[in-house]
């Protein structure tokens, strides 16, 4: 990869034993020169296994600490291991692995990239999208910058900015954090990438996860992030 | 008078098994503090109940008993939200070290290799 960055694809990995291979296999085959970290996060079913198995790059949470903690913790590893950049990705087969080199090359002059379905594809008008439309809408009154797909999961983030990520007890790897990173002068770039529908298990997107997930970005963005330190 | 004695009652008794739990190693003295002084006010103002009346005409309530509520509310209010803090801190604390355990276990296994 160019200039010989260092790339760690942090991958979080919640009873994802049917997912999993399929996700490092796409990273290995599709995204070459870069490294890969899968973080079991306390996961019930056979994903430590699989990894075992496998002999794949990991670290096993010794106690489940949910998506944040999870990311976190890869994240902390990458600044420890003095990486220059740190890609979040998902364990469940939606993110693909080759759009992560259109990540890495727009990284140089960018602290976060996001890995977005709507740079040049029209958002559709479903429920599910109203809620991403809700987020962007509040990220733009906020602090001034239009994210077409806030809520991606797949994101790069540049030195610094993986080290703000890893220490800060209120920077989860959510929508409401790119408010306050842009209100900190950071800046934040969309590259258009493809994802695909979850294969196996299910997603949290219920009623009322839903519900309780747009208060908590929405209480965020207005009220919280704004009054943030902007060291 | 009688409603008196049972407020004392009730603040000496507070008091005791605030002690009481320090005794037997439950509570540590840093959050048993305000517990105590909490003991102590309440067993003033039964002992003084002119105090809680005066303090009220002096803040324009219409009644002491709405005064000694709204004052007790408060108080709850800003314990909770104190423990609020503890707690946040101490999730955080935690998060910390299964982070630095995991870690640390993943650098060993890699320096064994």
């Amino acid at each position: 990869m160019k200039n010989n960055k260092k790339v760690l694809v942090i991958i979080p990995a919640y009873n994802e034993a049917l997912n999993i291979e399929k996700t490092v296999e796409d990273i290995r085959k599709n995204a070459k020169g870069v490294d890969y970290l899968v973080v079991n996060d306390g996961s019930r079913d056979d994903t430590l296994d699989v990894l075992k198995k496998n002999k794949y790059n990991y670290i096993d949470l010794i106690q489940n600490l949910g998506l944040f903690g999870a990311v976190q913790t890869g994240l902390k590893y990458a600044v420890e291991k003095d990486y220059d950049v740190a890609i979040q990705f998902d364990g469940d087969g939606q993110h693909q692995a080759k759009y992560i080199k259109s990540l890495v090359d727009e990284i140089d002059n960018n602290s976060i990239v996001i890995g977005s379905r709507f740079v040049t594809k029209r958002k559709p008008f479903t429920m599910r999208m109203l809620g991403s439309r809700l987020i962007g809408f509040a990220i733009l009154l906020v602090a001034g910058i239009r994210i077409k797909d806030p809520t991606s999961g797949m994101r790069a983030y540049d030195k610094s900015t993986m080290a703000d990520y890893a220490n800060d007890i209120n920077n989860p790897p959510e929508p409401d954090t790119l408010a306050y990173m842009k209100l900190r002068g950071k800046k934040i770039k969309e590259v258009q990438v493809e994802m695909n529908d979850r294969e196996f298990g299910e997603s949290y997107l219920n009623l009322s996860h839903t519900i309780k997930y747009m208060t908590r970005m929405l209480t965020s963005i207005f009220f919280i992030q704004p009054f943030r330190k902007r060291k | 008078m009688r409603l008196q004695i049972i407020l004392i009652v009730a603040s000496l008794a507070t008091f005791i098994y605030v002690i009481l739990r320090i005794k037997k190693h439950q509570l540590n003295i840093d959050d048993s503090i305000v517990w105590i002084i909490w003991s102590i006010l309440l067993l003033i103002l039964s002992v003084f109940p002119g105090l809680p009346t005066y303090l009220s005409k002096l803040l324009g309530f219409e009644s002491t008993s709405n005064f000694i509520l709204t004052g007790f509310i408060f108080v709850i209010y800003i314990m909770v939200f104190l423990q609020n803090i503890k707690i946040s801190e101490l999730k955080e604390k935690n998060k910390k070290l299964i982070q630095r355990l995991s870690i640390d276990k993943k650098k060993e296994e890699e320096n064994n290799k």
